[in-house]
């Protein structure tokens, strides 16, 4: 399998640490997938700023960086639930012919024309699907699955109890594809057990992080509030640390526990934590940027500790 | 011989007359060749009309007649049965559609609609003049009703056709008659005990020698038209021997195995040898194999040790039993909606939460609990308990539940909210709706009186979440209270799902055995929602019930008797006429080839040896006239009887111009 | 539980039966008082009456045109406001906003914050195939070409016009990612300039800068 990924703006300009553990754990050394690099990617754009505004300017701009993957024979993984919404969205939208026509007059001013990805050739004809738009989540768990997982793990994480964040546009709206079922999702609980934690359950899991749409950055209050909520519930599930696919809710997770003065829990991302899973040391992973101290999970890991 | 032609142009009030210009259609018709009268009337199918289309035969001595108006499906049979009358063979007429095919689809074009009505009579005009007359056939009908579903709809359609001296054959897929109704403890709204209504009936069906009941049995085969079906039923294996069991239970009581009760909804226990409730008609036992340990293992077989008159007979077979009827009832009701296992409103996974029809096994006195209701958690009466309507009904999301609504919902839950409080006088009940239909005779007036009833409390807001205390198992709802502006959370010990009616298991393989259609809602579709709502484009086959659409029980007993009438007068004349505009084979130019019986819907064309060879002659009872067998014969050797190959492009030619109308 | 209460003697709204209401002296020292005269203006007069002027027979259309569907068959059910984030700690009802809609009270969004955090359980909800979180899309979209957007959209805007990205990184993070072999941040490379000035053209294109107010060459 081939991967390009795309890493957004949160995590290559906060959290790099992010890119680096997913790099790692497919690249290589551990999965052992072939890892593509893109140049030029912008921002994928993020849904508050401009789809809210002008869906068809976040059409052309995600068009953009569709056709930059789109000659690579490759699947676009994304490391965040908003760029994951935002790009699948996009590539399902640009399947209309009339809407694709007008994305691709404006795109021609760049020099730049969306196809899709080459599916079969027929003689002398072309076809072509949409550009493959992946979460890390579901890449992981379908393309490898927890078997191959587990066995490269060299530092499980017995015992240690985790609360998973889904997120938002990881399962819904339902009508873009719908990867894991949005009432009762398992692929990163699944994942979090392959690294040997345990997934606890607690009420309201699906519910949302209070940071999406433009909220954390007008009133992170309200972001706070909601969050709280979510905090409260898996504090009293008895959960040690939050696990999370997408980097914006772990940055609300992150700033609201410290905001709101609560005992925090270390919030991780799926690639870091299977990272440290498999044996990466933990300074490669840039986990100091994390606000809250992410050394109790550490201090859970198994096989040779930090 | 030259014909002689009228021709009727109607202004159908302003329908016709307000787009296109009847009377210049009828001055330009008069002028056509062989035409020898043209006349414009306001409503040619009232009296008045009718008598004016037989006064203009008899003065004119009109051989042929055209009437430009609706479409035939409305009054072709009208006007066929005027021109016979006045002495015109019946097929010797034809219609112009200058409705729906040209003024109701030209409102706004009125000169073209006039100009294209004009070319329609005259394309109407060749046709009528090249038509043959037919003669419909006629043939005896078997006077015997198969009634597919042994529920209220079913007993009271075998009833009504007693009672009109019809015999009946009574098809039920369970051990007893009785269906749904059997299962409710009370009705709305007037708090009637079911089974005390329905009991009668039942044991009236049992003993009524016209009625005929196949209980434990299923409809397999249907062949046939109208007045002659040929069905094949199976009837299953009880390895009870009807005959001789004498319904005394004494093999129940003995018998090991315990399997969750269907007719409680799985709420109660039955054994695998049982009868599905205590007023079962007929009351013979039945094993269910799948549940028997000799079947399973080959031990036990204690209910035919104790069995005094030795009714068990583990080596009984199915059987299959071929009749002959005239006309098909279908009364199969309705399954009460799955609610989503895991879904939000935690039905599968609290405990606490249970659909209102298991509510109602259990707050009937001969339900699991005795008429008890007892929460599943912990079996202590509920003091607080919500309802959530619309489960299942008005969702317009494609993979959740249906669009509909299920009509009798708000009205179940007003009666179970109102039992609850008259078992116990302390419960409280909150019921969360969208909106209340209460819309029959009584209802409005039994809705007045359970809010009017202390303790019972309408919540309008669809829950949003329901989620349970691990310890108590008691729920708590989350919703937002529309009429309040405010999100509440309320705890209740038990929560019940008002679930929507959906067709019953097996509706598409018996849509397939009859040749039925289905609406897009799943149920039986009638041929016209307004005026014919208990029959079905297929001639001879009734629908009434639930199996139609879910309503209470007012309404189902009326539809069945009103497919009851509408069988009892297909068969009452002891014959059907069978429309002789059917296929027919030229069998000069046939070859025996055999195609046309590889594209035939209705099985119609055979394939026979005759001194010339194999040749295809036509069924003519099966044959619908569709025409398919004639456009795939690669010889162009059949032809259909009014609408032939020279009738049909004569018409099309006089389209284009290219016909000898004149002018 | 509730019980309907009995009625007592003496007046409707004589809780105590003393024939009339009384001054009461409560625990806490505080008397019952008539309402002030400015709380009476304020609550009873001012209250007004929605006259219809307020009502924009287009604005279900215009909502429909930017991408937000039909909203006239939502059923006022409010399952959309229970699942709601935003609902369950701010006095602004997801069903409430639709109900606005449906009466074309476009005048009242220019009141309401954007807070919808666009998390979409509304729509997975809703029984009649609403998409709330699109509509209020859709209502964006209508309001900043009505009057302009909102600051804090401006300066995200601002941002990724001119680094490309919504942030950009510290140099620890940038010391972290040479260290690391991780592909220089786009605003690092050279060649990032040509990524700028493509984004320019096609902002440019579709009028997007202008709509964002961020035109260099508009008159402000």
């Amino acid at each position: 399998m081939r991967y390009a990924i795309y890493a957004g703006c949160t995590i290559p300009n906060r959290f790099p640490g992010i890119e680096n553990a997913t790099r790692i754990i497919l690249g290589p050394e551990k999965l052992g997938a072939e890892l593509v690099d893109i140049k030029g990617f912008t921002c994928c754009p993020a849904l508050p700023t401009v789809y809210s505004t002008d869906r068809f300017t976040w059409l052309v701009m995600a068009a953009r960086n569709l056709t930059l993957v789109q000659d690579e024979d490759a699947d676009l993984v994304t490391l965040c639930n908003g760029c994951f919404s935002s790009l699948l969205k996009a590539a399902e939208e640009l399947q209309n012919v009339v809407k694709g026509n007008r994305v691709n007059e404006v795109l021609s001013k760049v020099g730049r024309q969306y196809r899709g990805r080459l599916a079969r050739v027929e003689g002398h004809r072309n076809f072509y699907e949409p550009v493959h738009v992946r979460h890390i989540i579901e890449t992981l768990h379908k393309d490898f699955g927890k078997d191959a997982i587990s066995a490269k793990v060299t530092h499980p994480f017995s015992g240690l109890r985790v609360a998973v964040h889904y997120g938002c546009h990881y399962l819904r709206p339902t009508m873009h594809t719908a990867i894991d079922d949005p009432s009762a999702p398992v692929m990163l609980d699944s994942l979090v057990e392959a690294t040997g934690a345990e997934s606890v359950n607690f009420a309201d899991k699906l519910s949302c992080c209070g940071a999406g749409g433009g909220i954390r950055f007008q009133v992170p209050k309200l972001a706070n509030a909601i969050t709280k909520d979510k905090y409260s519930a898996m504090h009293a599930a008895g959960a040690e640390c939050i696990v999370t696919g997408c980097p914006y809710c772990l940055f609300q997770f992150d700033h609201a526990q410290k905001e709101l003065k609560v005992k925090p829990l270390p919030v991780l991302h799926i690639s870091e934590l299977m990272a440290l899973a498999m044996g990466v040391p933990a300074d490669r992973l840039g986990l100091d940027w994390h606000l809250v101290k992410v050394e109790p999970v550490l201090r859970k890991m198994g096989g040779g500790g930090k | 011989m030259a014909s002689r032609i009228g021709v009727f142009v109607c202004h159908c009030g302003s329908n016709i007359g307000g787009v296109v210009d009847c009377p210049a259609v009828a001055g330009y018709a008069s002028g056509l060749k062989d035409v020898v009268v043209a006349k414009a009337n306001m409503y040619t199918c009232s009296t008045a009309g009718q008598e004016e289309i037989k006064k203009a035969i008899r003065e004119n001595k009109l051989d042929r007649v055209v009437v430009a108006s609706c479409s035939p499906r409305l009054h072709e049979p009208t006007f066929r049965r005027v021109v016979e009358e006045a002495g015109i063979n019946p097929f010797l007429l034809h219609m112009v559609n200058l409705r729906e095919q040209c003024s109701w689809v030209h409102m706004k074009e009125k000169e073209a609609a006039t100009e294209k009505a004009k070319a329609l009579v005259r394309m109407g005009v060749a046709r009528v003049r090249r038509l043959d007359p037919l003669k419909v056939l006629e043939e005896p009908a078997e006077r015997r009703v198969l009634v597919v579903g042994g529920g209220i709809a079913g007993i009271q359609a075998a009833l009504d056709l007693a009672a009109l001296g019809i015999e009946s054959v009574l098809v039920e897929r369970n051990p007893s008659i009785g269906g749904r109704m059997a299962q409710l403890d009370k009705t709305f709204p007037t708090g009637d005990c079911a089974i005390c209504v329905l009991a009668p009936k039942m044991v009236e069906a049992l003993h009524q020698p016209l009625i005929t009941l196949l209980t434990y049995s299923e409809l397999n085969e249907v062949g046939g038209h109208a007045g002659n079906f040929d069905v094949v039923i199976e009837r299953k294996a009880r390895y009870v021997d009807e005959a001789k069991c004498m319904g005394c239970g004494a093999c129940a009581e003995k018998c090991p195995a315990k399997v969750p009760n269907e007719f409680d909804q799985g709420k109660g226990l039955r054994k695998a040898i049982y009868v599905p409730f205590a007023q079962a008609a007929p009351l013979k036992y039945t094993i269910d194999a799948a549940s028997c340990i000799h079947f399973k293992t080959g031990k036990c077989g204690l209910c035919a040790k104790v069995c005094p008159v030795g009714a068990v007979d583990f080596e009984q077979k199915p059987r299959e039993l071929k009749l002959r009827v005239g006309a098909i009832i279908v009364a199969t009701g309705f399954d009460p909606y799955k609610p989503h296992v895991h879904g939000y409103l935690g039905y599968g996974e609290h405990v606490n939460v249970i659909t209102a029809l298991e509510l109602e096994r259990l707050i009937s006195a001969s339900g699991p609990t005795g008429g008890h209701v007892r929460k599943p958690s912990d079996g202590k009466v509920p003091r607080s308990v919500a309802f959530i309507q619309c489960v299942g009904s008005r969702n317009r999301k494609a993979i959740v539940g249906n669009a509909y609504c299920s009509r009798v919902c708000c009205m179940y839950t007003m009666k179970l909210a109102q039992l609850l409080k008259e078992h116990y006088s302390d419960i409280s009940t909150s019921i969360y709706y969208i909106d209340i239909r209460a819309f029959g005779k009584g209802f409005e007036e039994f809705y007045h009186k359970v809010r009017s009833m202390s303790g019972v409390e309408y919540i309008r807001g669809r829950p949003a979440r329901v989620t349970e205390d691990p310890e108590t198992h008691s729920l708590t709802i989350r919703a937002e209270e529309t009429l309040l502006n405010k999100i509440t959370e309320r705890e209740y010990d038990l929560v019940v799902l008002s679930t929507a009616l959906v067709p019953a298991e097996g509706a598409d393989r018996l849509q397939r055995i009859l040749g039925i259609s289905r609406s897009s809602d799943g149920f039986f579709q009638e041929v016209h929602p307004k005026l014919r709502p208990v029959e079905t484009a297929r001639d001879g086959i009734f629908i009434c019930g639930c199996a139609q659409g879910p309503k209470d029980i007012p309404d189902t007993v009326a539809q069945a008797k009103a497919a009851a009438s509408g069988a009892a007068g297909l068969l009452m004349k002891g014959k059907v006429t069978i429309d002789p505009q059917t296929a027919s084979v030229n069998e000069e130019l046939c070859e025996g080839c055999g195609l046309c019986t590889t594209v035939c819907p209705y099985g119609a064309p055979r394939i026979v040896d005759t001194p010339a060879g194999k040749r295809a002659r036509i069924i003519e009872a099966l044959c619908h006239g569709c025409g398919t067998c004639a456009a795939a014969c690669p010889r162009r050797a059949i032809s259909c009887r009014g609408f032939t190959d020279e009738q049909v492009s004569g018409e099309a030619d006089e389209a284009f111009g290219h016909g000898e109308a004149g002018k | 539980m509730t019980k309907h209460p009995e009625p007592v003697d003496g007046e409707a709204g004589d809780k105590h039966g003393d024939g009339g209401t009384k001054m009461e002296k409560k625990p806490d020292g505080a008397v019952d008082e008539k309402l002030p005269d400015e709380t009476v203006e304020k609550l009873i007069i001012e209250e007004s009456v929605l006259t219809g002027k307020e009502h924009d027979p287009n604005f279900v259309d215009e909502i429909v045109r930017h991408g937000g569907k039909d909203v006239q068959t939502c059923l006022q059910c409010g399952n959309c406001t229970g699942v709601c984030p935003v609902s369950l700690k701010t006095p602004y009802k997801t069903r409430n906003l639709i109900k606005l809609c449906q009466y074309g009270y476009k005048r009242i969004f220019f009141t309401i914050p954007w807070i919808c955090a666009g998390c979409y359980r509304c729509y997975e909800h809703c029984p009649a195939d609403i998409n709330p979180a699109e509509v209020f899309t859709a209502i964006r979209h209508i309001l900043v070409r009505d009057k302009g957007a909102p600051a804090f959209l401006r300066e995200m805007v601002n941002i990724l016009m001119k680094y490309g990205q919504n942030n950009v990184p510290s140099d620890d993070i940038r010391r972290f990612r040479e260290t690391e072999g991780l592909p220089p941040l786009w605003p690092d490379e050279k060649e990032y300039d040509a990524v700028i000035r493509e984004l320019k053209l096609l902002f440019d294109a579709t009028g997007y800068d202008r709509l964002m107010g961020l035109r260099k060459d508009d008159a402000k």
